[in-house]
């Protein structure tokens, strides 16, 4: 029996009717659990009401179609052969009904539109919409409610707000945890906290006393001041507290790109910085080519120059060899002092002291003398100044081999230098290669971008969360003042009283709010951890599952890094499943899980583990799985086939128009 | 009532926050009662007033 106010805590679903829904014409699909597992499973093609099903419980519960396809959304909701044989000016009515089953009791939530056909029209004229639970109260007797009554009744089934944690496209589920979703999860445990409630409250609180406060201040201007004051600090805090959530909520859209970047970069080397370090070894290349380049100059000027001297060695050598017998023979002339026989022929005075005449005999004759000196003294000087140079000569040409040697070896280490720098070179160029590097580029830049936002973020949130502290030190001081206002203006203890009571239940209710939001959190990773531990098959892989503070969701692995990005499809699925497990644990909202399309994504061999992981939660919680043929593949119908309470298939009419259900079981 | 394990917590929470204060306590679960029941939509501010006046009267003040 359901009493007013009271959350349903354990529901399924017994059956949907669908009448002129869309391609669902007359169509009822019960869902009785005959086994031990409540595991239902329906397979159709792409287009075949697989989706629609899923709109049609989200339009009965809710009004809304959230996975309305391109194709549908041009098209009326009014089954169209319906609409094709239905006379000019007729009532036709389209409804979807779900009946449910909740300790016993059943509810039935019905939505239904009403049409008028025209033929000269391709919409119908839609005249009456009606929405309607139907129960059993305490007394037994059946009782139904209409429209806003009915509305809240649903919020007790599955709360709109948390619905896509029970009725999802599973392609989604791979994606879950990738983007925004910090915000996701601490939108869904404000709802299932009840902290939109009791942040509804406070407000409301905080309103009322205010009004008291004014009351008070209409008999001092002081008061009304502090007041006014009070309220403004109120203001400028809850624009604070605003601003604070949205930094929070763009911070974690940034770390969810960030993540989702850092995964598609994964596997691809830094292009940029390849770049870099390649734009570095070709500048290091060049500069070592134009040394090795000038070393082979300097070996070619080498051999030039030696090749000249290696020629001329033996004639050298013979010359040296000559001159040094010579000189050891003593057959070099001395050389003589010009200058006595010069002092002679300009003076006419002879050593002797006697006189030489000019033009005479004797002076001819020391003349001659002079000439015949100054020759033979300036061979021999030559022939001795020659032998230096050719020993010289002879010695370099001696170190000739050495040299070579030296030059070689070093050309062959720059050529050596020159290969290792061309092979790094042509491995980087081979590693960028078969990479779209723009398109990497983008993405490492956007990556800088959103790393930027994030830190930039933090630093903001930091500086308001100081200037809500100090706002919050500024209105308990200025609540104090008012106090101290209040006694000294003799205000009536009463009202003073009602204001300091509602003062009083509004901090009660800050704490309250703050509380809930950490057991709720701590308790869905509790719940999560333990669930995906339990159904993981990797029981060695990892070692942690948390919520941050900010609420987004971390998987450890065993080694201590991070891992949620890099895990497969199919285990993120299922920490994706633990999570909504763990929601619905948690939230005492326990409906039943329909899941669009839940292994699409996921290897062959991953959907047996899955399917496995399916049959586990349907010992606790009805599950309702839509297929597509492809993917109820053998490994996981093996499983399936087994323990499914039933099976349906969807297929099309012939004119497509229609949708007929086959149950296999 | 919501008979959750979440509507038991806040309960919970709302006596481990406002200890040994019974009319507090009475207040701040009376008006989250009627929130939860009636949605809050109406004539919230009337409702508030006549419970602050009713619980404020058993209160002893600030502790």
């Amino acid at each position: 029996m359901l009493r007013s106010g009271e959350v349903i805590s354990k529901m399924r679903i017994e059956r949907i009717d669908l009448q002129n829904y869309r391609q669902f014409r007359n169509v009822s699909i019960n869902f009785d659990s005959s086994t031990k597992e409540d595991l239902h499973v329906i397979v159709a093609d792409n287009a075949t009401g697989k989706t629609n099903l899923l709109n049609a419980i989200n339009w009965c519960l809710y009004g809304d179609e959230p996975h309305l396809s391109k194709d549908s959304q041009q098209l009326p909701r009014l089954n169209l052969n319906s609409l094709l044989q239905a006379d000019e000016g007729t009532k036709v009515t389209v409804s979807v009904e779900v009946l449910t089953e909740t300790e016993g009791n059943r509810i039935t939530f019905k939505r239904s539109e009403d049409y008028v056909v025209h033929k000269d029209s391709n919409q119908p004229v839609l005249r009456d919409i009606d929405f309607t639970i139907t129960y059993i109260d305490e007394n037994k007797n059946a009782k139904w409610v209409t429209d806003e009554e009915a509305a809240a009744y649903v919020e007790r089934f599955v709360p709109r707000d948390i619905r896509e944690f029970f009725f999802f496209d599973g392609e989604r589920l791979d994606t879950y945890f990738k983007s925004a979703t910090g915000q996701q999860i601490s939108n869904a445990m404000f709802r299932i906290s009840q902290v939109d409630t009791l942040n509804r409250m406070s407000d409301r609180l905080e309103g009322v006393v205010n009004d008291l406060k004014r009351e008070a201040g209409k008999r001092s201007p002081q008061i009304e001041q502090l007041r006014d004051n009070i309220e403004g600090k109120e203001k400028n805090r809850k624009e604070v507290v605003k601003q604070i959530t949205e930094l929070n909520g763009q911070k974690e859209e940034a770390r969810g790109k960030i993540d989702e970047l850092n995964e598609r970069l994964r596997s691809i080397p830094d292009i940029e910085q390849l770049q870099t370090e390649q734009a570095q070894l070709n500048e290091t290349s060049k500069k070592k080519e134009q040394i090795r380049n000038d070393k082979i100059t300097e070996k070619q000027n080498m051999l030039f120059e030696f090749g000249i001297l290696l020629k001329l060695y033996p004639s050298l050598d013979k010359s040296s060899l000559v001159i040094q017998d010579k000189v050891a023979n003593k057959e070099i002339p001395q050389t003589y002092d010009t200058q006595l026989l010069d002092n002679i022929i300009s003076t006419h005075h002879c050593i002797c002291a006697r006189r030489v005449e000019e033009g005479s005999d004797a002076e001819r004759h020391i003349q001659k003398l002079r000439t015949d000196i100054t020759s033979s003294s300036i061979i021999a000087r030559e022939l001795l100044q020659m032998i230096g140079p050719i020993e010289q000569v002879k010695k370099k040409i001696s170190t000739f081999k050495s040299s070579l040697e030296l030059i070689t070896r070093e050309i062959q280490l720059y050529e050596e230098e020159l290969d290792g720098l061309n092979q790094k070179i042509q491995s980087i160029h081979s590693q960028i290669g078969g990479y779209n590097v723009e398109q990497i580029k983008q993405w490492y830049s956007e990556l800088k971008n959103y790393q930027n936002i994030h830190d930039f973020n933090i630093e903001r949130i930091t500086s308001l969360k100081f200037a809500r502290e100090k706002l919050d030190k500024e209105i308990t001081d200025l609540n104090q003042d008012l106090n101290k206002a209040l006694e000294k203006e003799a205000v009536s203890q009463k009202l003073r009283h009602q204001i300091n009571f509602g003062n009083k239940a509004y901090g009660v209710i800050g704490e309250v709010v703050q509380t809930m939001m950490d057991r709720v959190r701590n308790d869905i990773e509790k719940e999560t951890k333990n669930s995906f531990f339990n159904l993981i098959w990797k029981k060695e892989t990892f070692k942690d599952v948390y919520i941050d503070d900010n609420y987004a969701l971390h998987l450890m692995h065993s080694l201590g890094y991070e891992c949620l990005g890099s895990v497969s499809a199919s285990e993120r699925q299922l920490l994706a499943l633990s999570f909504v497990i763990a929601l619905h644990n948690v939230s005492g909202f326990d409906s039943p899980i329909l899941v669009d399309t839940p292994v699409a994504r996921v290897s062959n061999e991953q959907r047996e583990n899955l399917g496995k992981i399916f049959h586990q939660i349907s010992g606790n919680k009805q599950l309702i799985l839509l297929f597509l043929p492809t993917e109820y593949s053998v490994e996981i119908s093996n499983t399936l086939d087994t323990c499914a309470s039933s099976m349906r298939k969807l297929r099309l009419t012939e004119d497509e128009r229609e949708i007929q259900v086959e149950v296999l079981r | 009532m919501p008979t959750t394990n979440i509507a038991k917590q806040i309960y919970e929470t709302i006596r481990e926050r406002a200890p040994n204060d019974p009319p507090l306590q009475e207040f701040i679960s009376a008006i989250l009662k009627w929130e939860l029941d009636s949605k809050g939509t109406f004539q919230f501010k009337e409702n508030y007033r006549q419970r602050i006046r009713l619980y404020a009267s058993k209160w002893g003040g600030d502790k």
